[in-house]
Formats: structure tokens, sequence, C-alpha cells
């Protein structure tokens, strides 16, 4: 978890506005000048000047201004009749020229407001927002049925249900909407009621599995970020491991969306105490979830606008069924949504960081680390004992050293004996000018935030973690993820860089893949980070990248696990660092930044050394660091005994090894034993708060190099209300809020629908992404708002809506339709019948199997590579095995640039986009896949392996039964038997023979009744 | 995504084709649109797309730069992404000659190409917007500059449909690699799935799922013969559903697929001078698999697949072959030396039987290179602000160079077409309007070229 650890510095980028300069220079010189001929009424040469988009996209000779360059600008060409002599009517005058060369060279901003559709725009806008039924709150009235509901508006038409399904068709259709796998014939022939089943269907860890698998199509789950090198998104698949535990658990659906928009910042986090985890921190790795880019963001601008339009159109479409993106290049031309609205998202997703977090709970470790603290402070006292047994020898020891040449060396004042009247004077001077220059030129920059790291005092040391060493250093007070472990690993990061220093600088150490990164406008695998190789700390200067005035900038400090950019791309890694891949050890050590413009260090201080100007006698070296070792064994170390400690062990004028005394090396070898049972964190991208956030300015067309007037952070301003969040943070808490809100006229009644969808395959609004005005309309608008109202009722309880959706008798009825029904309703809008459907990809391939005897039925765990023809390692796409080990296709790895052949051609999506419902194609690619794909191959050979144990004349029985949960008829009996007698002639085997049952049971794999439910 | 055009107001052909939208999308805009078939005439009925990743340098194919050889060496400013203090100028590499009768220049990179000058129109002030493979392979491919959007391919078959009921529309020929944006480059995005590329490797199994399981042919006909039995009394028991109904067709198509696919990859009837002419005799193997894909696009359209691209083999840089950002002399020779006979072969093919009247073919490259180069001096860097690309064949004017660039290659001088133009372009040449050819989706009409594109009337014949 994050804490902050100091008060928090504010965000200082102001976006500026000059709009001034538009409203009373440009726009009445071309309006009085310009527009007669190329505005609304008129366009001459196809030109409008009466947008930015429209001078962008010009006319018949191009475009007619490039911002930022007035020369090269055909307006600016025409105006001072270079080219074309503009305005017909007379040369502009020379000021007027150049007011219009001055705002095209700052950018040609034109500020949304004076957007000339402004006016129609809001007549419209408010037409919609009184008439369009999803912006209207959900009615209220008397709870309606759901069968009375249907059967009054089949009534209406002249229709009515189709007869009841049979038990199996029934069961088998619950079962497959309920948890994407078939029953088995034992639940069709028990007793239990229909009811029973429900409910053991509803509560079978299956259930979670199949709803978290259509909520991943909601939020484009990706495990990699595609684009050139394929990374991967850190600890996806625990996301997708939340999901499932939260819809088996049925977790409150308003809960589940304060935990993807909110899950980090939420009061109370949902624990989880079996697990050890922090649940709800999860639910933001949903906006990590897209394509991800890692060039450089300064210079290709739209890799970090285009992750943040990818999680505006996510969260809108699959928490609001809107689509705000819209909204990026000017007002949405259908629903209410100007573009202030996008960018009000757009702020408070931009001062939102990206970041990797630890979801442990504290406890993980608690008990491993407390016993090493314990072990750390006997190791301190026994360490201590032996250094003091060493003191008579120091001087000897100095006395061998080399000469220090340093005023800041502790060993400089020994042998000087005669000069310290002298030396003290030149100290004390020193000392003050070093503090003074220090002071002047740089500034401290505080107010990191750390995930798994905690704070420390002066001279804490670490152990060294094997070998003859003792201990690996003492360390000044700051953040060491190696304290204990270098297990532990962690992440810690900056405010956000100032934008009046140029350089930054820190005191760091780390090793074994530990790194900095300089993380710009939010790019979380860009570039810009190294590897920190340096076991002691050092001071590193970075550029704050001051220049980029509008750009948040933050650093980080990661180890491996909480590092995006691990595993690197090919080359990146040289092969012995790679070799530290295979353990999760990896570490760095801060102990301070500092903000200037001097491109030097700071100077090393004085301080330690002044002890020693106050003992006046022979032997106060001894004494001193006899001090030293006493503060240090009671735990009370200074800054400047750290400096002495570091140089004494340094230097080995006291011992460090782990056999300087029995005792000592048993509490090492004890420590040593202990701290490899600390576990590593489990890791998980997602998103974190630091410090107040900001808002943006519109992007004027989209472009984030032309900047609008500032949108305050809300959400659907004229859809939900105009007021700005009031946060000290992003705006994400706000937001969670304000979607989860009952009186949200969306959210209820988005859900329910997606719900309904899912059970009766068409939704009451048959666009289930977009209840906007492009949408469908509701085909049974007051059931539609009855059951929103009834699911927040329920408190969001999703099992319980779908238990009154399957448990109704419309979602009991047959697959028959009559002639009649199929004219009057040919896309079954009032639900006449339930319609046949198509197994999904999923459902298909856990089915096969299944039925193979081959399904494990294991929760959770990271994903498994699909099988590849090649795999493709530098691109990250590793072939994994043929049966995905058995395990269901949720858990089979979700690879952009290449997915899984044998999902997607039964439709399953590529994660680019939310996809409420996907599409049922019907290929012969489908086909070839069943007939001929090794994966199908091998399932029918494992249930033919499972059927041949019978005796001979029940196995026909058992494979139908395996595969479409009944016996066969008598056609079927004739039917395979024919068959049977017929491939063994043709193999030249007998019709008991295991190839002629592999053909039988592959034949069955391909009928329809298997690749669909009705 | 990322633009949201207006709603034009076009019709929209979804549910119609929803309802037809199995099989490989032969039943398409066609048999909706007026008899033509298309919004007007069609001069061509196929594309073959000839795609070389990573960024053909221009100024060293079509493109000569003499002005360059003067620089070369001497500092180099330019306005653009690798900007810097240790940039220099380069001179082109190799060198220039004038061939055929319109005399237009071809570097000694592509003799054999250069032969076919007078038969191609050559575009030179092409503009792209991202110095970026991924975008720029998605960009070029799809119109757009991030995944999610319907492929080149995926709208010309869903505008056109298969003039072959028994094959795909849309097919990809290429090597093991997948080239940066992956296989959202040749995604049918929200169209059908029919619309999606079909991948056919070079080596091993040409198509995935093609080879019969059944290796004996009768034990899979007996099986599908019960298999039909069995699904045609569901059909009857559920009062015939659509969709059983076209799964049961698909059985047949996919059965019929299994040897007309390898029929139509297997080059036995083809003439051993026509595999010389493309290099299958070659004893270099990327030579003689390019050359191998490039026959098979022949045979495929001939088939009537409607638009075939063709990847090269992927020799060096794992961002496409053709990226060279260091040792451009020896790489770009090796790639040229790679693709160069198969291409020219392949004008030759169509022209000599008569395919080149209703075939579009296209030499693409995602964006240009730099005409400077960074300390190490010896490659190019990612230009999309200026670079060339041809388009040859049915209703293109023969011979003829379009649009300028500045004498350093470094911005488009005149006539400068961009992406989305080109495929306006393209589409008009295949009787499609493509600002008619609209796709609904999330609320909207979608279009290839989004809100833009101007068809470039100057190459037309």
């Amino acid at each position: 978890m994050r804490h902050a650890i100091l008060a928090l510095a504010s965000f200082p980028i102001a976006f500026g506005q000059d709009n001034v300069l538009f409203e009373t220079k440009v726009r009445p010189v071309l309006a009085r000048n310009c527009y007669s001929c190329h505005a609304a009424e008129k366009q001459f040469a196809g030109l409008r000047v009466d947008s930015r988009e429209a001078l962008l996209r010009g006319g018949k000779r191009g475009a007619a201004i490039v911002p930022g360059k007035p020369d090269a600008s055909l307006l600016v060409k025409a105006i001072e009749h270079q080219e074309l002599k503009m305005p017909m009517g007379g040369k502009l005058k020379e000021s007027e020229i150049a007011v219009i060369k001055e705002w095209i060279s700052k950018g040609a901003a034109w500020p949304v407001a004076s957007s000339p559709t402004g006016s129609a725009t809001q007549d419209r806008y408010a037409r919609q927002l009184k008439e369009h039924w999803a912006f209207q709150p959900v009615a209220k009235g008397p709870q309606l049925s759901i069968d009375g509901s249907l059967r009054a508006a089949l009534k209406k038409s002249g229709l009515k249900f189709s007869p009841a399904a049979d038990r199996r068709t029934l069961l088998r259709r619950a079962s497959y909407v309920l948890t994407g796998l078939p029953p088995t014939v034992e639940e069709i022939t028990s007793g239990a009621s229909y009811e029973q089943v429900v409910d053991k269907l509803l509560a079978s860890p299956r259930f979670g599995e199949h709803w978290a698998r259509y909520w991943l199509d909601i939020v484009r789950y990706g495990e990699t970020r595609g684009y050139e090198w394929n990374y991967e998104i850190l600890g996806a698949w625990r996301y997708r491991d939340y999901l499932i535990r939260a819809f088996n658990s049925d977790v409150p659906y308003d809960q589940l969306i304060r935990e993807h928009i909110a899950g980090d910042l939420l009061a109370k986090p949902r624990v989880n105490a079996a697990e050890k985890i922090n649940e709800s921190i999860i639910g933001t790795a949903f906006f990590r979830m897209g394509e991800a880019g890692h060039d450089d963001c300064i210079q290709f601008r739209e890799l970090a606008t285009d992750v943040v339009d990818n999680q505006i159109d996510t969260l809108t479409k699959a928490f609001q069924g809107i689509t705000v993106s819209c909204a990026r290049c000017h007002d949405h031309k259908l629903d209410p949504i100007p573009t202030e609205d996008y960018y009000g998202l757009y702020g408070i997703l931009n001062s939102s960081r990206q970041v990797a977090q630890s979801i442990d709970l504290p406890d993980v470790n608690a008990e491993v680390v407390t016993r090493l603290r314990k072990l750390k402070t006997r190791i301190r006292v026994q360490l201590a004992e032996v250094w003091k047994s060493e003191l008579p020898a120091l001087e000897a020891k100095l006395t061998a050293l080399p000469k220090a040449n340093e005023l800041e060396d502790p060993g400089y004042l020994f042998g000087r004996e005669e000069e310290l009247a002298k030396l003290e004077q030149q100290y004390r001077q020193e000392a003050k000018e070093r503090l003074e220059y220090n002071q002047q030129y740089f500034t401290p920059f505080e107010g990191w935030t750390s995930s798994n790291v905690v704070a420390s005092g002066d001279g804490e040391f670490a152990i060294a973690k094997d070998g003859a060493t003792a201990v690996k250093g003492i360390y000044p007070a700051g953040s060491y993820t190696f304290l204990e472990s270098e297990t532990v690993n962690g992440g810690m990061m900056s405010p956000y860089l100032p934008k009046d220093k140029k350089f930054v600088s820190l005191k760091v150490m780390g090793g074994r893949l530990g790194a900095r990164r300089t993380i710009i406008d939010n790019c979380a695998i860009g570039e810009n980070y190294k590897l920190l190789e340096n076991d002691s700390l050092q001071w590193l200067r970075l550029e704050t990248f001051a220049k980029q005035e509008r750009l948040p900038v933050f650093l980080e400090l990661v180890t491996r696990l909480f590092n995006p950019r691990i595993p690197d791309r090919p080359g990146m890694l040289k092969p012995e660092q790679l070799k530290w891949m295979d353990e999760p050890r990896s570490y760095f050590g801060f102990a301070g930044a500092l903000l200037h413009d001097v491109e030097a260090e700071p100077h090393k201080t004085l301080d330690h050394m002044l002890p020693l100007f106050e003992d006046e006698k022979q032997g106060r070296y001894g004494r001193q660091v006899q001090s030293v070792i006493e503060r240090w064994a009671e735990g009370r170390s200074t800054e400047g005994d750290v400096i002495w400690l570091d140089w004494l062990l340094r230097n080995e004028l006291l011992s460090n090894r782990k056999d300087a005394s029995p005792e000592l090396a048993a509490l090492i070898d004890e420590y040593r034993r202990n701290e490899e049972k600390v576990v590593p964190p489990r890791v998980v991208d997602g998103f974190a708060d630091a410090g107040p956030g900001h808002d943006t300015p519109v992007f004027i067309s989209g472009d984030p190099k032309s900047f609008g007037a500032q949108a305050p952070r809300r959400l659907l301003s004229r859809i939900l209300g105009p007021e700005p969040f009031q946060t000290d943070g992003s705006g994400r808490l706000q937001l969670a809020g304000r979607i989860a809100d009952p009186n949200n006229p969306l959210t209820a009644r988005l859900m329910v629908n997606r719900l309904w969808q899912q059970v009766f395959g068409r939704g009451i609004v048959a666009s289930v992404d977009n209840l906007g005005t492009l949408g469908e309309k509701p085909s049974h608008p007051e059931l539609l708002d009855a059951l929103a109202r009834k699911f927040v009722e329920d408190g969001w309880s999703v099992k319980k809506l779908l238990r009154a959706m399957v448990m109704s008798d419309s979602f009991k009825q047959g697959t028959h339709t009559t002639a009649d029904a199929h004219t009057l309703d040919p896309q079954n809008a009032l639900l006449h019948h339930y319609p046949l459907r198509r197994l999904s990809a999923e459902s298909l391939r856990d089915s096969m199997l299944l039925a193979a005897g081959n399904l494990k039925g294991d929760l959770h765990g990271p994903s498994i590579d699909p099988p590849r023809a090649e795999a493709k390692d530098y691109r990250r796409l590793f072939a994994g095995p043929l049966d995905g080990g058995g395990r269901r296709s949720i858990y089979t790895k979700i690879t952009r640039m290449e997915g899984a052949t044998f999902l997607e051609t039964f439709d399953a999506p590529t994660p680019m986009v939310t996809r409420g419902t996907r599409d049922v194609t019907n290929v012969p690619a489908q086909a070839l896949a069943l007939m001929n794909d090794p994966f199908v191959v091998a399932q029918a050979e494992a249930l033919s392996a499972r059927v041949m144990k019978e005796p001979l004349n029940r196995r026909l029985d058992m494979l139908f039964q395996c595969l479409l949960q009944r016996k066969p008829d008598a056609v079927e009996k004739e039917r395979y038997t024919g068959l049977a007698r017929e491939l063994a002639a043709m193999t030249g085997s007998d019709t008991a023979s295991a190839a002629v049952w592999n053909h039988l049971a592959h034949t069955l794999f391909n009928s329809k009744e298997f690749l669909y439910f009705r | 995504m990322t633009n949201c055009p207006g709603c034009t107001n076009t019709f929209s052909r979804r549910d119609a084709l929803r309802a037809a939208s199995t099989g490989f999308g032969y039943t398409a805009l066609s048999a909706l649109l007026a008899s033509a078939g298309t919004h007007f005439p069609a001069r061509a009925k196929n594309v073959i797309f000839l795609f070389m990743p990573g960024g053909v340098s221009h100024m060293e194919s079509f493109d000569p730069k003499p002005k360059l050889a003067e620089l070369d060496g001497k500092p180099a400013k330019l306005d653009n992404y690798v900007a810097g203090p240790n940039r220099r100028w380069l001179r082109p590499l190799w060198t220039f000659q004038k061939y055929g009768q319109c005399g237009a220049p071809v570097s000694e990179l592509f003799p054999h190409i250069a032969q076919h000058v007078d038969d191609i129109a050559i575009i030179r002030s092409m503009k792209s917007e991202f110095p970026l493979h991924a975008r720029g392979n998605i960009f070029l491919h799809t119109g757009r500059n991030i995944g999610g959007f319907p492929s080149l391919g995926s709208w010309i078959t869903y505008g056109l449909g298969s003039l072959n009921k028994n094959l795909p529309g849309y097919v990809l020929l290429r090597d093991a690699s997948i080239p940066p944006g992956g296989i959202e480059n040749y995604s049918n995005g929200f169209l059908p799935a029919s619309h999606q590329a079909t991948m056919i490797r070079d080596e091993g199994n040409p198509v995935e799922n093609i080879s019969p399981a059944d290796k004996d042919a009768r034990v899979q006909r007996a099986k599908l013969d019960a298999l039909a039995q069995q699904d045609r009394s569901l059909l009857k028991a559920t009062g015939g559903d659509d969709a059983i109904e076209s799964s049961i067709a698909n059985y047949e198509m996919a059965y019929r697929m299994q040897s007309l696919v390898p029929d139509l990859l297997d080059l036995a009837k083809e003439s051993e001078e026509t595999k010389k002419m493309y290099g299958l005799d070659s004893e270099d193997k990327p030579k003689r698999l390019y050359g191998l894909q490039c026959l098979r696009a022949r045979r495929l359209i001939e088939a009537g697949v409607r638009f075939v691209e063709v990847t090269c083999p992927n020799l060096f840089g794992m961002n496409g072959t053709w990226d060279q950002h260091s040792n451009l002399k020896k790489e770009h020779e090796k790639n040229a030396f790679v693709t160069d006979q198969a291409v020219a072969a392949l004008v030759k093919d169509l022209k000599q039987r008569g395919l080149f009247d209703e075939t579009l073919l296209v030499w693409a490259t995602e964006f240009g290179r730099t005409p400077d180069s960074g300390p190490k001096g010896d490659g190019r860097d990612h230009h999309p602000d200026c670079f060339t690309m041809w388009i040859a064949g049915a209703g293109v004017k023969r011979g003829v160079t379009y649009g300028e660039t500045d004498e350093l290659g470094n911005k488009v001088a005149s006539n400068l077409v961009t992406i989305h133009d080109f495929h306006a372009t393209m589409l008009h040449l295949l009787g499609l309007n493509h600002e008619k050819l609209t796709y609904r989706t999330g609320g909207r009409e979608q279009r290839l070229t989004d809100v833009h594109g101007q068809v470039v009337k100057a190459i037309l014949s």
C-alpha cells in the first residue's frame, strides 16, 4: 500500500490561456474580412475560416494554416499577397496581418467556447437532455415482474411465449448461461428441482470464472501492451483473479465500480484475509489494460494522449454506456457531451499516476520481518561488542592507513595533531561555508510516496545475504528496500518536478535490476530509465525536463518487480543482468533528493569532524569511535555517526566478518535462514494518487499542442451536473462516487441491460455499450427501469438479479417459433422464444476439455501462453501447451499483437475496446478448426479413451452423454453404428477399436448440437 | 476512437449484412448496391499490395537527390524527431539511371523493377504522420494510428465481396515475423470477422488447419456425411434456424477448401520459365520464399481473391526488414536483392496474362528514411514527411511520376499525397467512393479514410 510520507507538493504547472488575443483581435478580423465568402453560408474554394478545424482542413489549395508557422501558412501568404491576393476587397492593414501572424505563431488557439456551432449545439443538447430516455431518472413505480412485462408486450402484438423447454434443454441453457459449462448427466437426471440446480450453479466457483471472462471483454483485458515490443502488463492476471473472486462472492456492483475507479483511495479497502491482499487496490488495474508504446512521450505526444483516450473510452463505455471519446476533438455531435467533458476526465486521469503497486497486506511478511528485526538487534549488540574489543588496536591500524587528503575524510585529523588548533578554525569556517553553499544552491525535494518501502533512521543496516561479510552496509536516514531482505522489493515516486529548476539530484544506490525512472506525462513504459548499479550511496544528477512546461514529470525508484519495463525488450539487458530475473531479489536505497540549477553536487558536510576538536587529549580517535559504536549499539546513531561507521568498515578498521565471534556467526546464520522465508510482494499495475491533481485545458481539435480553456474535472457535466469535483487528489474518488450513485440514470440501467443480454441473448437495449441517442431504444423501458430499481434495492447484487432472470418463465421458454412470430418480430426483440445460441469460444474449448476428462478445476493463477505454430520470443509471444494445461480458457494468456488463434476463430475479441456483446460469426475457418485443429483431435481422442473403458454396448450412450447430456435415439444409434462399420472397413480395424471410436468422438465434437445451446 | 466523423448520411447496410454475414463475406455490399455492384464502374477487380515493412529509403530508390552527394558529411539541421547536434547529411549510397521511354530514374538497388518504369506510376510525394513503426504500419493499413479499426483489405472485401465463394476475400502472404502493430494491421476491426485476413505462410503448413486431420479422405467424407445427417435432424427439430443452416454449409465449403487451397498453392502447373522468372531457382532461401509468395499472389487473384498482401522476409531488424538505422548499404542491398526480381516478375506476369488490366499492384512502405544520418553515419532514420510508393495496373497511368520532394528529400514540394488520399484513390479504382463506403458502429458511420482523403485524379488513366 502507498503511504504519503511527507507533505505533498502541488503540481506547479499552470496552463496558460491566451484567448484574449483571439477574441479581441483575431476573430473580428476574420469575421469582418473573410466570413462573407468562407464561412457557414459560402465556402469559396472549399474553404471555411470560422473554426480552427476548418482552417487546418483548408480548401482546394490545402491547409490554410500551419499552427506555429505563419510563414508556411497559406492564409498568411494570401493576406500578404504573396501567392494569392485576399481578401478580394483590398489588403488588410499591416497591424491586422501582424495579429494573424502572431496568433498562428502561438499555435492558432481557437477557444472552445467560441466554436461557431456553440449555440446550436447548446440547443440540441438541451433538447436531448429533455427528451432522450437514458438521461431521465430511473422511473419510480411499482415493481414489475419480468414475465408480466414480457407477456404484456407480446400480447399487444398478438404473440405469446413459446412452450416451455424440456428439463435437459433448460438445464443445459442455465448451466451455460451461469457458468459457461454444460451440466452433468447426473444433474439432469437427479431429482433436484430447477431452483435447486440454479442455486447450485450460482454458488459454483465456475460462476465467477464465467462472469469474470464476460467482464474482461468490457474492460478490453489484455496481458501485454502490444505496439512494438509487447511489454507485460504487470500482474494483469491478478486482476482477472480478483474478478473471479468478486463475482463468486457477489461483491456489490457499486463496490466493484468504486474499486475499479478508485480502489487505491477507498477509506476502507476490501481486505482478503485468506490471501492477505487488499482487494480494492487491484480494481484500478482496469485502467491499465490498454495498448501502450515505449517511445519518447515528449517527441510523440500522442503516445500519452492515446493511452488516456483509450482509458476515457473504456471508462465511459464500460460504466456509463456513453462514448465520451467522441468529444476528443469537437463537441459530441450526437450526445450532450461537450469537449470540456472529455478533458474534465482527461484531467482526472492525467492527475493519477500509472504505477505498479503491491497488493499485499502489511502482515504478509510481518512475522518473518519481526523475527529478522529482533535478530538484527541482537546482531547489532554482538557486533558492537566485537568492535569495542578491537578499540585498543585502532590507533595502530590508523597509523598504517595512507594519509587522508580530504577534509571530510574522518581520518584527516589523524597524524595532524600539531596543526589541530589551526585546523579547527579552518574546519569551522569551511563547515559553515559548505553548509551555506548547499543551502543557497540546493533545495530539498521532499514528499515522495512509497509502495512497500518504509522510511528508516540514521544507522540502520543490512546483513550481507551470503558470504563471509557480516554487514552489507550502515546507512543514513532514508528509504531502503533491502534492510531486512532484498526479496522485499518496493517502489517510490516523487512529487511532480518543479518547472523552475534544471536538475534534481538523488542520493541513491541499488542493484539487481533496481532502477530509477523519469516518468514524463504519465508514460508508464517510457524510455527514460536506468538501472542503479552502485552499491553505495552516490549523488545521481537528472534532468527535470523543466522546458516541458506543460508536461507533468515525476521520478520513480523501483526494484525489478515494480518496474513495468522489466522484462525489457531484447538487447536492453546484459546476459548477467538477465540472470537476476531468476529470483525476486532486487533493491534500491534512497537517502534524499535535491533540486538545483548548478551543474554540481552539493558539498560534503564536515559536522561529523567537529567532535574531534572538543576532545583535547591524546587518544581522541579511540574515544570518538567508541562513542559512535555505543550510540549505534543503542540505536541512537546520528548522521555523522553513519559517516564514521561507513569509513571504519570500508577501511577495515573494525572487522566486518561474520566469524568475528562465534555468537555473531550463529546469529547471522540464523538470520540468513530466516531471510530465505521472506516472500516477494504481489505487484499489479494500477493507479495511485500522489498529491493534488490538476485540470488540463481542452486540446483544440484533439491536438495536444494547442490549448483551449481549462476543463474542470467532473463527469458528464450536462447529464450529471456541472459542479467540478471538490478534491485535493486526482478526483477519481469523486468520479467513482458519481458513477456508483444510485441516482445516476445510466449506471444501473447499463449493468442490468448487460446482464439481461448475457442471459437472453439480446439486450432490452440492443446496443449494450451505447445508451446514447444513437443507441437502440429499449424494447421494454418500464421493465428496464423496474429491474434497475430492484438491482439497487437488492444491494447491487449481480447474483440476485441473474437469479430472478433465470427463474422467470421467460427464460424457461422453448426455442420453437412460429411463422407469425417470425414475421411480426424477426429479431425476437419481444422474446417470443428463447434463441438458439452458439457457445462462446471459451465455453466451446472448455466443454471439449470437460468431455475429454481433461478440464482442471483449479481456480486462479498465472496465465498460460496459448499454443502457437511459431513462438516469437522477441515480441513476448511464447508458445504454450496445446491443451493449455487443461485449464479453463479464462486462464489462457491474452496477448496483443497475436492472440490465441483457436479462441479468436470463435470470436474471442482482440482486446482493444469495450465489447459488451461479441460478434457471433459463422465462417468456414470454424469448421476447419473443428475438423482439423490438433487440439480438437486430441480432445476427441481423450474422450474416446474414456468411452473405450465401457463395454461396447454402452459406449455410444456415454459418448452422447458426455457431449450432449442425453442418450442417442434409435435413428442416431443406427447412424453411428453404420458409421462405425464403414470406418472399421476403411481403417482395417473393427468397430470396437480405438481408431473407430476416436472418429466417432471427433464427429460428435463437430455436431451443431454440441456447438450450440438452446 | 481517436477521431469521430460526423454523421455522414449514407444508408446503413449493417442489418442486412449481419443477416448475410456468413461464409467469406461473398454476400456483400455488392448485393445491396446498384446492379453495377460498385458505386461507379470499377477499373480494377483486385489488389496485390506489396508491403515493404521498416521504411524504404526514398532517395535511394525512386527519388534521386544529387544535392545530398554535395552535402555529404556536413552537419545537417532538420526539424524532425531525431534532430540533434551529431547529424550529418548522407549521400545516396547507390547511383541512379534513367529507364524506359518515360525516363524515370531508378537506383541500382532495383535493376528489375527499373525495366518496368513505363508500366507504373511512381508517387514521390507520399506523406505519413508517424515516425514510429507500429503507428506507421497501422496508419498505412487502417487509416488510423491505433489498433481496433478494419484493415484496407477488410474494407475492400466488405465493399466488394469475394469473387470466389470458396476462397477468402483477403489473404496475407507472410513469413514467420509479425510487423510492429501486430495483427491489428490485418484485422477486420468492427467489420464482420469474415473480412479478416487469412494468413498463408511461406514455409511449413501454409494455412492454419487446412490439412485434413483425417489423412484418409474417405474417412473424413464418411464422418462429414454422418455429421450432415446429424445436423439436419437438429435443423428440423429447431424449425430451421439460419445459423445452423449456414454452419452446415460452412462445413461443405471448408471441406472443399482443404483441397482447393493446396491446389492453389501448388506450383506444379507453373512452367519452369515462370518459376525462374520469380526467382524460385535462386540459391538464396529468402529470395526463393519471397518469389514463391509473389507467384502465389498472382495465382490467388487469378482464382478470385480480392485483396492479397505480400510482406517481405524479415532478415534484419525486428521492426521491419527495411529498417536500416545502420548498415544501410549492406542490408538495403540484401532486401532489394530478395524482393526486386519477384516484384518485377509480377508486373511482367500480370501483363502477359492480361491481368494487369484488372489488378491493382501497389508497392508500399510505412515511411521513408531521413536525408541525414546519426553519428555512425551508416544509416538513416524514420522519415514520414515524404517518401515514395508506386502503384500500377488497372486504371493507373503508366510511366508517370507524380509529386515532388525538395532538393534534400526532406519535405513534399508539390502534389502531396496523404495515406488517406492513397486509400481514397485505391477505393476509387475499385469502383468505391471512399466517402460512401461506410460501416455503422458505435452510433456512427465509419470510413477507411475517416474524415479525410481526396482521390489523386492525376494518376488515373
